[in-house]
């Protein structure tokens, strides 16, 4: 039997972003995978450096839209790193609240994706239903269901009253028995694990090779949570499980997802029950000295990496960022050989590509 | 009252035409294109108020409100959306090949039309009444997929022509349970006339004679008619729309429109073979033969439906799998089960 190309993307129904995989076919067997990117380059990284670093803030946190808080975030822990600002302890557990709450969102909408390309748009529908309860809460506490806007120089933007702080306690309950329910449903149901089962293999020793990271890298069996390795804001004083799972495939990719979101509720409520009070921001405009720094952060996709450099005036001189989709996208080729047509975008989706923010 | 409705409509206007001196010609093809025009209103009736009943009936599953704007609940949505689709250019890409590109969706829709030829709607309401009607069913249905085959070859893209070899791997499967398990009903029945083997269901229904043979159909038919779980060749994530991935405007509406008209000849099979026919349950017989006929028909399609929003699309290894090694021996044995079954009712009898 010849090979032949079926293109996918950069349009393709299955897929979010735009993004184009030449995939080697024989039958309906893949055979080889090629990946071009490049269809949502919007030159942001020259933007970001045309503008000064207050400006950045808002702009950093429309790179993306499902990790949109952990730009910010990691952003500013960069900058106070060279400027050698101590925030608030508040602040700090204000910053993993809002951190804690996005990754909720984007994990039950990567789930839900998953549901939608194996057909089971039920699933799909119910599972959005289920995360309606997150945006809700985002949209009460924040005022956006989206965009945060969480988090600023030396601080967060926001703080939570003791009625908030109920209303969180509440929205989290409210999302427990749901989402055991999908739990089960992912680990359980004998046609998902049909579709699911053994599909997009990564073995452990490939995911170290090609170094993954975030849940494809735990769906392996590799622990690389930077919340547990080198433990930022307020994760040094928290207690944070890591899911792993040793499946290596793409079940093993959705249940570790579906842990975390039961980890992140956990976290957020150890912040809620030791909340210290205190301001939420420093009082100051801080000035930004020239130097550099590295600041890494836990997005829901894996490991968030900002270098920054600034000579002192108020616009960076430099500012890079390595995101999770960009380490992961290359083990596709790894996962892809041996499948069927049918799994070419549940694997896609199984490393919850983010193009947005690897193209900038 | 209403039993002899259309029979009383098409004597009366027989004796009319008599009456009034036509050639005997005249009247046979007369009343026999109004047979063909009353089908093909049922057909594209059904087809356009199923197409809404499937989008509210997934709504109700999913918790949503579906169609809800144009006319009142939306029940005219289907109408015009069509109408959109009739307004649209008909686009032919540049690589096709032309004829069969643009004999597919006019072929596709004459097949579910042949095949209400020999279904009998009610009480003396056949179009014709073929003495090989399950065997005309089961040579017509397979040949839908030399259409879809046709459109997915002729359309130069590799979405379609996956689709297309999808639908043959499916057909080549899938027929095989099928036409064995409706083998059961024909030899229970002692005929393959389809009103004799509704007459045969006068006292008791095939689906308790033969409720495996009933299930072994019930999947198969889903899987021919390209229904979830075994929509593997639309594949909607996967090959964008398979087959119909080319086509747009009426060309597409006739393949959607074709779709739906195959899902409600399926649910009529079951409704035939296994529930009964047009025969009232429980001698309830102030209810029309023809009404019964239609309320088991949407019966059958709210069970497809309910299939379709609960289960997922699976792949096409499993789908292959599950009709060569579960679906073809089970159907086998219960071939050979109704044969000794019946030697020894037979053999007791006389």
């Amino acid at each position: 039997m010849s090979t032949y190309t079926i293109p996918v993307g950069p349009l393709h129904v299955a897929l979010e972003e735009p993004m184009y995989f030449q995939v080697q076919v024989e039958g309906e067997t893949i055979v080889g995978l090629e990946i071009t990117a490049g269809h949502v380059h919007r030159g942001l990284e020259y933007l970001a450096m045309k503008r000064n670093i207050y400006q950045n803030l808002t702009l950093l946190e429309r790179l993306c839209s499902l990790c949109s808080n952990n730009h910010p975030f990691t952003y500013c822990m960069a900058l106070e790193k060279i400027a050698g600002i101590k925030i608030p302890e508040r602040a700090e557990y204000l910053r993993v609240i809002a951190d804690e709450i996005k990754r909720i969102a984007s994990n039950l909408f990567n789930i839900a994706m998953l549901a939608h390309i194996i057909g089971f748009d039920s699933l799909f529908m119910h599972v959005m239903e289920v995360r309606e309860i997150v945006q809700d809460t985002k949209e009460t506490i924040y005022g956006n269901r989206m965009d945060l806007a969480a988090n600023c120089i030396g601080g967060v933007k926001y703080d939570l009253s003791d009625e908030k702080i109920k209303y969180l306690i509440k929205q989290l309950d409210k999302l427990k028995k749901p989402l055991e329910e999908i739990i089960d449903i992912y680990m359980n149901n004998k046609f998902v694990r049909a579709r699911t089962e053994g599909v997009g293999i990564l073995p452990k020793d490939e995911a170290l090779r090609y170094g993954v990271v975030g849940p494809v890298a735990r769906g392996s069996g590799v622990n690389n949570d930077v919340r547990v390795k080198s433990p930022y804001a307020a994760y040094d004083r928290l207690k944070v499980n890591v899911p792993l799972e040793t499946g290596c495939d793409v079940r093993a990719r959705a249940i570790v997802r579906l842990r975390e979101i039961q980890e992140a509720i956990n976290i957020i409520q150890q912040c809620l029950k030791d909340l210290p009070d205190g301001p939420t921001c420093i009082d100051y405009l801080p000035e930004i000295p020239a130097g550099e720094a590295v600041a890494k952060s836990e997005a829901p996709r894996g490991e968030l990496i900002y270098y920054l450099r600034t000579n002192g005036s108020d616009i960076p001189e430099r500012i890079k960022w390595r995101v999770p989709t960009y380490m992961n996208w290359e083990a596709l080729k790894v996962m892809m050989p041996g499948n069927k047509v049918a799994d070419i975008p549940l694997i896609i989706n199984s490393i919850d590509p983010c193009i947005s923010c690897t193209e900038r | 009252m209403g039993e002899n409705l259309f029979v009383g409509m098409a004597k009366g206007l027989r004796t009319w035409l008599e009456s009034n001196h036509f050639l005997p010609i005249v009247t046979d093809v007369f009343l026999m294109l109004l047979a063909v025009v009353g089908v093909l209103g049922f057909l594209f009736l059904n087809a356009l108020f199923l197409i809404y009943y499937d989008r509210k009936f997934g709504a109700w599953v999913q918790a949503r409100l579906g169609p809800n704007r144009v006319g009142p609940r939306g029940i005219f949505q289907t109408v015009a959306d069509t109408l959109k689709l009739f307004a649209k250019e008909i686009f032919i890409p540049n690589n096709v090949d032309r004829w069969p590109y643009l004999l597919a969706p006019v072929l596709i829709f004459t097949i579910p039309v042949m095949l209400f030829l020999v279904i009998p709607f009610g009480k003396g309401m056949v179009p014709y009444d073929l003495n090989l009607g399950v065997l005309y069913l089961v040579a017509v249905t397979s040949v839908e997929t030399i259409v879809l085959w046709m459109a997915g070859w002729s359309s130069n893209n590799k979405y379609s022509l996956l689709g297309a070899m999808r639908s043959v791997a499916q057909m080549l499967s899938y027929e095989m349970p099928v036409i064995f398990a409706m083998l059961s009903v024909v030899m229970m029945a002692g005929s393959m006339k389809l009103s004799d083997i509704v007459a045969a269901q006068q006292k008791v229904w095939f689906i308790f004679l033969q409720p495996v043979g009933f299930l072994i159909y019930f999947i198969a038919v889903n899987a021919e008619f390209k229904r979830t779980p075994f929509d593997l060749v639309e594949g909607e994530s996967e090959i964008i729309s398979g087959p119909y991935t080319e086509y747009s405007g009426m060309n597409f509406a006739l393949f959607f429109l074709a779709e739906y008209t195959n899902f409600m000849i399926g649910a009529i099979m079951v409704t035939t073979l296994f529930l009964g026919g047009w025969n009232a349950p429980f001698g309830w017989t102030f209810i029309p033969s023809w009404l019964w006929f239609i309320i088991k028909m949407y019966f059958v399609i709210t069970l497809y439906m309910w299939t379709r929003w609960t289960f997922l699309r699976i792949r096409i290894d499993q789908m292959l799998n599950f009709a060569w090694k579960f679906l073809l021996p089970v159907s086998l044995v219960n071939i050979f089960v109704t044969g000794v079954g019946l030697y020894l009712y037979r053999m007791i009898r006389w």
